[in-house]
């Protein structure tokens, strides 16, 4: 016993008071502050890097139609597999010509399907885009996170979410007597294995209900896409947040 | 000591449930839904002439046509036009309930009424309503005068616009051009002449402003409208020369600016209209310059060994585009006209011939025309060198690109070839992503070098 049988009360009374004192310094801010938010907010947004090379080939209203009609049946799964250059896989007792000639004939079975449209996939607006890309318009696609203007590596979550507005955009109108207001909303998502909208929570009103449901609208008529294993998780648990405009 | 620990996990819980982590990514800014807007048939009050009732009729039609122009930001309504007649001598009150059902989001309402004196023309309330407020949210009063109708019709329109955007329309602009509509004969025996011509905005209205006979090209005007530079060329005994015009279109005066040796072109108005920009090649190599109006005092602005031509100002004057071989190849470069070869930078590093850089009125972007795949095309570009971007394609050979004064479009002239000897050159209208609207002059010559102009005093 370190304590006299006197001191015990004592003790115990003064560890009960430090407890309750030690609780109220972190609820008591959080009871007077209400409208403060508790989540950890990590804010995200993708980059594109330009690298002029050549004048453009497309014009402004074949990018908008190609990037509408991409936005509409793209449904691939993002992951770092589908982000960067696809390499040739080195077979077993496979030379290089033998590589090349494998990639060659596929190239000759791609254009044996020209003439059969039923069988093209929404995919191919991807592919078009694709070899935009490499025509002088955008070079190549990157990621960086804002608050550091520095770019920083994202993690697969993180790259998930910089695509989502990519998708979002084009349903995201507003009439124009909102349009002239400073507003904001954020908008938390909850998205299914599938890419399916499982729940829409408005996490931050901007005080405008008519905004707040333009913003909700846009975000319900979306087609989201596939998350990898890696997203699935934290897609599933809400923890996206779209801001509108941020 | 139970309840002490009862508490710990219920502080640990609540700790945890709070703290959730998210990731938020900005949607990035709405684009603008587009307004259903309704012009209904007009009211009459009293009696009106059956000439009168034609007049408004038209009225009517020039209106729904001016906000066609904005097909990206009013869709109109009813989609086919009939001749307008009559819907009723009184106004009846709007059922907001059963427009709203028709999605429409806006109603225009306009009633006539006669003077009591003929020569007062005929009296007119438009009325816009909100539907989706459920209000009339403006109300416009004017005359209109048979001999105006078009003018009326179209600074109505424009207060309807702005009524209901707070923005500037295009309605009440015009386009000054240059034609070679008055030369005469044929293949060696051709005579060719190239005046300037004013239209509105929408093709209608074209009247002739210069008579020289000789050759005009290069035209710019002042931002009020009042004042008309342009180059003429002259062809002396051995020399062609290329003289400066300054034209007041009040008064009708017309004197020679500038007539040095050699290039004497390109000229374009400082924003406070007392001062211009041209290009002189007087000291052998061209040069751009500011001149004085009222002095004719010059002062270098680009000093280089090569050609410096064709500048552009921004609307606050700060910073001006020009075009310059000082790379090897016709490049476009801005810098700051206060000083000579102040804060020069080159912002285009691509494309085998660019040419006409002009600036957008807000200073954002500049629109240039560039030689690809054997012929020109416009293209868009910032002030900083980025967003270079592509507006027309197969739509024949494009050049001289002009911004409207409210940004939204843009009119260039664009020629065709027809045959080994005949090509045709007219004057067209696209939107800021390249989306033509159609013809702004047509059949009229070859038509070239096309001013945007928001106001034109005297014609």
């Amino acid at each position: 016993m370190y304590f006299q049988d006197g001191l015990v009360p004592y003790a115990r009374w003064s560890f009960f008071i430090h407890f309750l004192l030690a609780l109220s310094i972190i609820f008591i801010p959080r009871l007077l502050d209400l409208g403060r938010e508790t989540h950890q907010i990590t804010k995200v947004i993708s980059a594109i890097r330009v690298d002029v090379v050549a004048m453009p080939k497309h014009t402004i209203l074949e990018l908008k139609k190609l990037s509408a009609q991409a936005s509409a049946g793209k449904r691939d799964e993002i992951s770092p597999k589908n982000i960067g250059p696809k390499y040739l896989k080195k077979g077993k007792g496979k030379s290089l010509k033998d590589l090349l000639k494998g990639e060659a004939s596929k190239s000759l079975s791609i254009k044996s399907k020209k003439g059969k449209k039923s069988r093209v996939k929404k995919g191919k607006y991807n592919k078009e885009l694709g070899k935009l890309i490499l025509q002088g318009n955008k070079i190549s696609k990157g990621w960086a996170i804002v608050g550091d203007t520095r770019a920083m590596v994202l993690d697969e979550f993180e790259k998930y979410v910089a695509a989502l507005p990519d998708y979002v955009r084009a349903n995201w109108k507003l009439p124009a007597h909102l349009i002239k207001k400073d507003l904001n909303c954020r908008i938390q998502i909850f998205i299914g294995n599938k890419g399916e909208l499982k729940k829409v929570k408005l996490f931050k009103s901007s005080g405008n209900s008519e905004y707040d449901k333009k913003a909700i609208e846009a975000v319900r008529e979306t087609s989201f896409p596939i998350p990898s294993n890696k997203v699935r998780e934290r897609a599933e648990r809400g923890q996206i947040l779209l801001g509108f405009p941020l | 000591m139970r309840k002490i620990l009862i508490l710990f996990s219920l502080f640990a819980f609540v700790n945890s449930s709070a703290s959730q982590n998210l990731s938020i990514v900005s949607v990035g800014e709405a684009t603008l839904e587009k307004d259903n807007i309704y012009l209904e048939n007009p009211y009459y009050k009293g009696w009106i002439s059956k000439e009168n009732k034609k007049i408004i009729a038209k009225l009517v039609k020039l209106i729904r046509n001016d906000f066609s122009y904005y097909k990206n930001r009013f869709l109109v309504f009813p989609k086919k036009y009939k001749n307008y007649s009559s819907k009723s001598s009184v106004v009846e009150s709007v059922n907001y309930v059963a427009w709203a059902k028709k999605e429409t989001n806006l109603l225009v309402k306009i009633d006539f009424s006669s003077s009591v004196r003929k020569e007062e023309g005929l009296r007119y309330i438009a009325r816009i309503h909100s539907i989706n407020e459920k209000k009339v949210i403006k109300e416009l009063q004017g005359t209109l005068f048979k001999k105006d109708w078009r003018k009326e019709g179209h600074y109505l329109s424009n207060r309807i616009f702005h009524s209901i955007t707070g923005k500037k329309s295009i309605f009440n602009s015009k386009v000054i051009f240059v034609s070679d509509a008055t030369s005469t004969g044929s293949g060696k025996k051709r005579v060719t002449r190239k005046e300037l011509y004013v239209v509105d905005f929408d093709g209608a209205n074209r009247k002739r402003i210069t008579h020289h006979g000789g050759i005009v090209i290069s035209p710019a005007i002042s931002p009020k409208g009042d004042k008309l530079i342009y180059s003429l060329i002259k062809k002396g005994k051995g020399e062609k020369r290329i003289e400066l015009y300054l034209l007041d279109l009040v008064t009708k005066k017309k004197q020679v600016l500038s007539r040095r040796k050699g290039l004497n072109s390109g000229g374009i108005f400082f924003p406070n209209g007392q001062d211009i920009f041209l290009t002189l090649s007087n000291l052998g190599n061209a040069e751009i310059y500011a001149m004085n109006i009222a002095s004719k005092n010059i002062r270098k602005v680009t000093s280089h060994y090569a050609s410096d031509v064709d500048p552009s100002i921004n609307s606050d004057g700060s910073m001006m585009t020009f075009l310059s071989n000082r790379s090897g190849k016709a490049h476009i470069y801005t810098l700051d006209p206060s000083g000579k070869e102040k804060a020069v930078k080159r912002i285009s590093f691509v494309g085998m011939f660019n040419a006409t850089p002009r600036f957008s009125p807000d200073g954002k972007e500049i629109v240039f025309s560039s030689w690809l795949d054997n012929r020109f095309d416009l293209f868009k570009i910032n002030p900083d060198g980025t967003g270079l971007s592509r507006l027309t394609k197969d739509f024949g050979s494009n050049e001289s690109p002009s911004f409207s004064n409210d940004g939204e479009f843009i009119v260039f002239s664009s020629q065709r070839i027809i045959s080994k000897y005949r090509a045709v050159q007219n004057i067209y209208l696209m939107d800021r992503d390249g989306e033509v609207v159609g013809p702004v002059v047509k059949d009229f010559g070859n038509c070239l070098s096309p001013r945007w102009t928001e106001s034109f005093m005297g014609f």
